[in-house]
């Protein structure tokens, strides 16, 4: 009986030890605002909307840059609007550069990797707000191992948004990205 | 393997607990989950069964399973209110119960140790190793039936962090098997 009691302690003891800095850990949820409204227009200098995203400006990741082991959860959110063309979908890339300007950019660069999407939107005048969990199920494995990698590294790096049809003409309002980011010390 | 090891020698001490069992009985509870420093639920429900064994007076291991929904996160960007699924947890494992007090008023702290799995709308299941400890108060009005109240806090290591859950719970069992 002694022996088993011991076992047990000796098992939780190793365990908790072995794995460092397991108790002292959160889930913190923060967010970035894209900006408000952009649009993303197949046929101008708009084909691309160029993000660069500066986490070091957001007070959640300041706060636990030096203790952050990753991502619990993300999401971009927003609302998607077909100005004109037919049914598609919103697609974005990243890189891991700040690049600059903001705004309009004619492509998304070369070498960019898909993060997240299609969120589908119906034909000119279809409009929707994504939802939370759906948005979710949208990052690819590629793109978010990335993200981490950003994430745990400077906190800066480019978003591109564009449109999966060949036409589009979409505006996107409120947009967010959305971290929910996993420190442990 | 980490994993499977600390569940090998979980079963160990069960199967040699078993086998020198005095007194077996089955119970179930209910009651809630709160997450702790974790953003990514809210507060949900809590339920599940337990099987008490009964070593000595002492000494109790307790093979359990509880599955706890968790509450929706809301949260309102610009002028549009999102909500994310707060999730499943679902844990099987063993407590290990130190009794203290009479035959029918009981005071027990105790510790254990399960296989835990978080699910989520849209996000990779996690399935981890968790620990867990508290302390519980009992009653037993009649003879071979208990009741009890518990504190608990669950600790599920993901990784080089962990999600964490305060749980307060209530219970009732029965002795389902005696050795004289």
């Amino acid at each position: 009986m002694k022996t088993s009691r011991l076992l047990l302690g000796v098992v939780v003891l190793a365990a908790l030890l072995g794995n460092g800095c397991v108790i002292t850990s959160a889930q913190i949820l923060t967010h970035f605002d894209l900006p408000n409204p952009f649009t993303i227009v197949s046929s101008t200098a708009d084909h691309s909307e160029r993000v660069p995203v500066d986490l070091t400006t957001l007070s959640e990741y300041e706060d636990h840059k030096e203790d952050l082991k990753g991502l619990a959860d993300l999401a971009i959110l927003g609302k998607f609007t077909n100005v004109s063309g037919p049914a598609g979908g919103v697609e974005v890339y990243i890189v891991p550069t700040l690049d600059t300007p903001p705004g309009g950019a004619p492509a998304v660069p070369v070498g960019a990797t898909l993060l997240w999407g299609p969120a589908t939107i119906g034909p000119t005048g279809a409009s929707r707000t994504i939802g939370w969990d759906e948005s979710a199920g949208l990052f690819t494995k590629a793109g978010k191992d990335l993200l981490i990698s950003e994430v745990k590294g400077d906190g800066q790096f480019t978003l591109y948004a564009t449109g999966s049809a060949g036409t589009f003409d979409i505006r996107v309002d409120e947009g967010e990205l959305v971290l929910t980011l996993d420190a442990g010390k | 393997m980490h994993k499977t090891l600390t569940l090998a020698l979980l079963a160990l001490v069960l199967i040699t607990g078993a086998a020198a069992a005095a007194d077996i009985g089955i119970g179930a509870f209910g009651g809630v989950n709160i997450p702790v420093l974790n953003d990514l639920s809210k507060q949900g429900s809590d339920f599940g069964v337990r099987v008490p064994v009964k070593l000595i007076p002492l000494f109790t291991v307790e093979p359990f399973f509880s599955s706890s929904s968790l509450g929706d996160v809301e949260e309102t960007f610009g002028s549009t209110t999102y909500t994310r699924d707060g999730g499943d947890l679902k844990a099987f494992g063993a407590n290990v119960l130190f009794t203290f007090g009479s035959p029918v008023f009981q005071l027990f702290p105790f510790a254990g140790i399960g296989s835990y799995k978080l699910e989520r709308a849209g996000a990779e299941d996690v399935s981890d190793v968790g620990y867990s400890f508290g302390l519980g108060l009992g009653l037993s009005p009649i003879p071979k039936v208990g009741v009890n109240v518990r504190g608990e806090f669950d600790m599920v290591v993901t990784d080089e962090t962990s999600q964490k859950f305060a749980k307060v719970t209530a219970g009732a069992s029965y002795s389902i098997f005696s050795l004289p």
